[in-house]
């Protein structure tokens, strides 16, 4: 495929997001804001990969267009990713760097957009050829098992932005295994080993704080205290779709559901077979990878036509970028 | 009706290609894009779908010219052109829905009660039907050749008088042979918009089209002679007949101002319009204060109404293969990602096979895991 940003670029403003030229961001955009906007203004949807890249082509076209930006808040709280936002434009605005916005999502992902019931729901149902309590069933089983991979990433988060400033995910969850593991025989999902991650934690982030001279860091007592929030998760709760890693629990979904369901061969949706997922994270995310993009379509298609009728501070979230690039017409 | 997949043979570019028009989970997508390189067989694969249908769906359009020999796809090799493959083939995987089962059904039995001998309707299991075409024709018993257009070959057998319903229907609403208008809008049909290098006699209609559907022969004709259908008649004769309280679904203007708005906003389609010294009348536009005829508009602005009026009247194209061939030419590209976006919803069901170079629609369709590339433009090794 062609790098489609090397070809001239047309847009009044830029939307700058992350992930790839198909990704959730870049299809979604593509299409509310054509559907909410036309061509008044028009506007460009430039997804960058990841937050720091957007940093790079903000200042790279910045001063040629107005750029609005969003990017995922991740495990951060509301407040904190206001404020980052909030100074990231500032930055940007002192070397004459238009932005009309620079926001994060107020869930921690686009992903998580998608863990809506009316959008998880009919799309699944479609796809595996099940009922909603066999989605709901999935869910509950795979929401425990995943808990302590969600804390554990929300603990990383947490060190990177109180007491370091690059990523301390080498250091800290080093030789730990926080995901679970998928059981073909049982199909089911298997919890990571608690007791050996935990104590894991502990040694690795001794030696860390060692190295790093840190006088006021507890990873592990964060670890525990999140973990205790979270591990209780189920189908009717709101936290773990709104502050987990979204895509992490599609994935997990798509597993269960494909094992226990199947997946039409071939594109053929009469002959379907249901796969086996004891592969290791590269070939796991190989397999998953063309389940995922067979669904992604539907899954924003079915978001966009949703969106007048999930939670109010969605919709409102949608209607405040809207009104954001609406106000910078040129 | 939907196309599932088209396998083509020894046909202009083509020496052999299969495409599936469905997506990962076998649902036959709204829009495919096809795109690649020039001589890459774009435009041959729309040509190819509109060769093997002309014939059974009543479908002529002098955009895609008769099938002649040197439409056979002919390799060459070193010691020069190979010698030409018997004949082009064209298998095309078709599916119809239950809902436009029924309506066929009904149309032609409705249509044709007062005929000798009833049309018969072979079983179709799932609804499918595969058709195949060849080229150069067979040859009759007595040793003439078949037309052109003649189906060589249908699964199950005997199945041509399916691809009757739309022809039947729009001749029978014609006559007042049916009942019910919507058993019209529930079967579909075929359209294809070629590359459009003759845009303004197209949409003024100053050419004697012939791209008009129809049933007997004779009266397709006497039609192409005298009948001059480009969207500005089109326009015209909706104007001068639509019933003073149309219904919504009735009210075709209203649909093609909506589509048009919602591509071309803040430009708006007023309607057909007459003045006192204008008893004609004119479709107008409007942008930034000021209104202006169709003639007047922009190419970008007349290919938009095009796709808009010969989708939706006189005969909506509802549950139809619609083909595409470049729709960038003419347009910004802001108008091409709001056509790809718009499109699924002019009509009702239509399953739309679109030709493109434009990295805009290149996108829009990857996205939407729609794309299918046939040769590549950047070279990779």
């Amino acid at each position: 495929m062609p790098y489609l940003s090397a070809y001239p670029r047309g847009g009044q403003i830029a939307l700058l997001c992350e992930g790839d030229l198909i990704g959730y961001e870049a299809t979604l955009f593509q299409k509310w804001t054509g559907a909410e906007l036309g061509t008044a203004p028009l506007v460009d949807i430039w997804p960058c990969g990841t937050k720091n890249s957007i940093f790079g082509i903000s200042d790279s076209i910045g001063r040629s267009r107005p750029i609005f930006i969003i990017e995922d808040r991740d495990f951060r709280s509301m407040d904190e990713s206001r404020d980052d936002c909030r100074r990231n434009k500032n930055d940007r605005e002192r070397r004459d760097i238009k932005v009309v916005a620079w926001c994060a999502w107020i869930r921690c992902e686009i992903e998580n957009y998608l863990l809506e019931p009316d959008v998880l729901l009919p799309v699944f149902r479609e796809a595996f050829r099940c009922t909603d309590d066999d989605i709901v069933l999935a869910v509950n089983e795979i929401l425990p098992a995943l808990a302590l991979y969600q804390a554990a990433q929300h603990v990383r988060y947490r060190a990177q932005r109180q007491w370091v400033s690059t990523d301390p995910v080498g250091a800290l969850l080093s030789g730990l295994k926080a995901g679970p593991s998928w059981d073909d025989n049982e199909r089911t999902i298997v919890p990571p080993d608690e007791v050996a991650f935990r104590a894991g934690l502990d040694q690795n982030s001794r030696s860390w704080i060692e190295q790093m001279h840190l006088m006021q860091c507890d990873v592990v007592r964060d670890f525990d205290a999140q973990l205790v929030l979270w591990r209780n998760c189920q189908w009717h709760d709101a936290s773990w779709r709104s502050d987990w890693a979204g895509k992490e629990i599609l994935h997990w979904l798509r597993v269960a559901l494909t094992s226990r369901f199947g997946w039409p061969i071939d594109g053929d949706p009469d002959r379907r077979q249901t796969l086996i997922w004891t592969l290791n994270r590269t070939r796991r995310e190989a397999q998953d990878r063309a389940i995922e993009s067979a669904l992604r379509p539907r899954m924003i298609d079915r978001f966009l036509a949703s969106l007048p009728s999930l939670p109010r501070e969605i919709q409102d979230e949608f209607s405040e970028m809207k009104d954001a690039i609406k106000s910078r017409q040129v | 009706m939907k196309l599932r997949k088209v396998r083509i043979q020894n046909f202009r570019a083509i020496k052999e290609t299969e495409i599936v028009f469905a997506d990962a989970l076998g649902a036959i997508r709204p829009i495919t894009v096809l795109a690649g390189p020039n001589g890459s067989g774009k435009t041959s694969v729309l040509y190819a779908i509109i060769q093997s249908l002309r014939g059974v769906m009543g479908y002529r359009t002098s955009d895609v010219p008769e099938p002649e020999e040197l439409d056979i796809h002919r390799p060459i090799s070193e010691s020069g052109l190979s010698r030409v493959p018997p004949s082009i083939t064209v298998t095309l995987d078709i599916e119809f829905a239950g809902e436009e089962r029924a309506a066929i059904q009904k149309v032609l039995n409705e249509a044709a009660f007062d005929e000798p001998v009833p049309v018969r309707l072979p079983e179709l299991p799932g609804g499918k039907l595969r058709a195949v075409w060849k080229y150069p024709p067979e040859r009759n018993a007595d040793g003439s050749l078949k037309p052109n257009w003649f189906l060589n070959h249908t699964e199950p057998r005997n199945a041509i008088p399916w691809f009757k319903g739309r022809s039947t229907a729009i001749s029978a609403w014609r006559d007042r042979k049916l009942g019910e208008r919507d058993l019209l809008d529930k079967i579909g049909g075929i359209c294809l918009f070629p590359q459009d290098r003759s845009l303004r006699s197209r949409v003024m209609g100053e050419r004697l089209a012939e791209d008009e559907e129809s049933t007997a022969g004779s009266e397709r004709k006497s039609r192409d002679r005298f009948s001059v259908w480009g969207v500005l008649e089109y326009l015209s004769n909706y104007s001068r007949s639509r019933p003073e309280n149309a219904t919504q679904e009735e009210n075709w203007e209203q649909k093609i101002r909506e589509g048009f708005n919602g591509i071309c906003a803040p430009k708006e389609y007023l309607g057909f319009m007459y003045g006192s010294d204008d008893p004609l009348g004119a479709p107008y536009f409007k942008d930034n204060g000021s209104a202006y005829p169709l003639h007047m508009a922009a190419s970008g602005e007349q290919v938009i109404i095009e796709y808009l009026a010969r989708l939706t009247y006189p005969s909506p194209m509802n549950h139809s293969i619609v083909l595409i061939d470049e729709p960038e030419i003419h347009l910004h590209p802001g108008w091409v990602r709001q056509l790809y976006r718009a499109l699924p919803k002019i009509g009702v069901d239509n399953q739309y096979i679109i030709t493109t170079h434009s990295t805009e629609l290149y996108a829009a369709a990857a996205a939407d895991q729609a794309l299918i590339e046939m040769g590549s433009l950047v070279e990779t090794n």
